[in-house]
């Protein structure tokens, strides 16, 4: 199982800040979370399934690259996706 | 009717009172919304939100602006590198396909009310589309579609910066309509791919006659654009330079204008606020100003954020105000003092 946190922010557009989701890769994983809350990962991707501009995805508090959403995941890893911060 | 604002904290919904309007109700608080377009055929609301962090979503009210539904948004085709910015542009025709313009400039139709999205892809590969280029954003933006109301195989669709185009055939082929323009900034100012109209608009009694407040003129066109008539040097007219256009819904030859000073400083001409009217299809211009801010006036508005049923006029500014006339811009009053920057408005 992934370990998921969000930030604040995006629990308006998703109903849980924290949950537990099988998945083996970043596509894999908002892929399930559309499952749960219909458009939740074009909050996340751009449409060519990049990362968006101003959001970033650490897995174990490492920032992934934002061309790299195929990237494998495994189990009882933790995935936090939080807006970008930039500016005052 | 309600007067529907978006702006770039979120949608305002105003109702009327006995004295005048209040606010309804806002929604998407902190976001920024970047259209907004009623539906006349169904009673339903449309607005285009931009999250910023979290990219732009189209959203639908179909209880006139009590809640929006989120709708899945249109994409470009799997293994394409391009995303989807802003949506500016929506209509839907007789038969009920919806289209929808955006930032990039392309081209997007839903025969299922947006549950699924076909790119135009004549349009996507229009000829000459790698030399149109930026405006107000970074890059180009397809903000007017205008559907004859008498054949919805007639399409025209204007792209800042590209020019204006037109589909006989629902969108299967398209041809640039730009005979007549002035692109003053070109090297070329006749250029026949590059032009920059601000917005056009088609008359709902007329549709063969096309309005157009462009980048460097007020245009009209007779013909469905086969030749733009430049109107800029119109007696009475205070600046060819704006944003907006409105026609009237049964005379054709009746159109108002926002004037503001070109290009470089985009302030109201001598900083006073009017509104330009036309009775006689552009060939005068008078002023109406009663009501409206006289002095120190920063007031800009953009493309979409005026809007005219029957002797009703509405229109909000980058400074947060709202403006409105119930006797076809005769006089007006100000609704609002402290609102976000608007970017659109609609009244239903």
């Amino acid at each position: 199982m992934i370990k998921v946190a969000l930030t604040t922010n995006l629990q308006k557009y998703f109903p849980k800040s924290k949950l537990e989701i099988e998945a083996d890769s970043i596509l894999d994983l908002l892929k399930k979370m559309d499952q749960i809350e219909l458009h939740f990962s074009s909050y996340i991707l751009e449409d060519n399934k990049d990362v968006r501009k101003h959001v970033n995805i650490f897995i174990d508090g490492q920032l992934l690259p934002k061309t790299e959403t195929t990237r494998k995941l495994k189990n009882g890893q933790t995935v936090h996706i939080m807006q970008a911060l930039s500016g005052g | 009717m309600k007067a529907y604002l978006a702006t770039r904290k979120g949608l305002i919904v105003l109702k009327p009172k006995a004295s005048g309007w209040e606010v309804e109700k806002a929604h998407f608080d902190g976001v920024k919304v970047t259209y907004v377009r009623s539906d006349v055929a169904k009673g339903w609301i449309w607005a285009g939100v931009n999250h910023g962090h979290w990219g732009p979503k189209l959203h639908v009210s179909k209880n006139k602006g009590k809640s929006f539904e989120e709708i899945v948004p249109p994409k470009y085709p799997e293994g394409s590198k391009l995303s989807i910015k802003e949506y500016w542009a929506w209509a839907r025709d007789s038969k009920g396909r919806i289209y929808v313009g955006t930032d990039p400039a392309d081209f997007f139709h839903s025969d299922d009310e947006g549950k699924t999205w076909t790119l135009n892809q004549s349009f996507f590969k229009a000829e000459g589309k790698d030399r149109w280029f930026g405006a107000g954003t970074d890059g180009t933006a397809l903000h007017s579609i205008l559907i004859n109301p008498k054949n919805d195989n007639h399409i025209i669709a204007a792209v800042s910066v590209g020019g204006v185009l037109e589909s006989k055939d629902r969108g299967q082929s398209w041809k640039y309509i730009n005979k007549g323009l002035q692109a003053d900034f070109m090297p070329d100012k006749d250029d026949p791919v590059v032009q920059d109209p601000h917005l056009v608009e088609m008359s709902p009694s007329n549709p063969n006659v096309l309005w157009q407040q462009n980048h460097c003129g007020i245009f009209k066109s007779d013909n469905s654009g086969e030749l733009w008539q430049n109107l800029s040097k119109a007696k009475g007219l205070k600046s060819p330079f704006g944003w907006a256009v409105v026609v009237d819904e049964k005379n054709c030859d009746i159109a108002y204008t926002l004037p503001a000073l070109s290009d470089e400083t985009r302030v109201p001409v001598h900083k006073k606020l009017v509104v330009q009217k036309t009775t006689n299809g552009g060939k005068t211009w008078k002023t109406l100003s009663k009501g409206l801010p006289q002095k120190y006036c920063y007031d800009i508005v953009y493309r979409h954020a005026f809007k005219k049923s029957a002797k009703q006029l509405l229109f909000g500014s980058t400074t947060g105000h709202v403006y409105f006339s119930k006797n076809s811009g005769d006089s007006w009053k100000q609704l609002s003092y402290q609102l976000a920057p608007i970017y659109a408005v609609e009244l239903m």
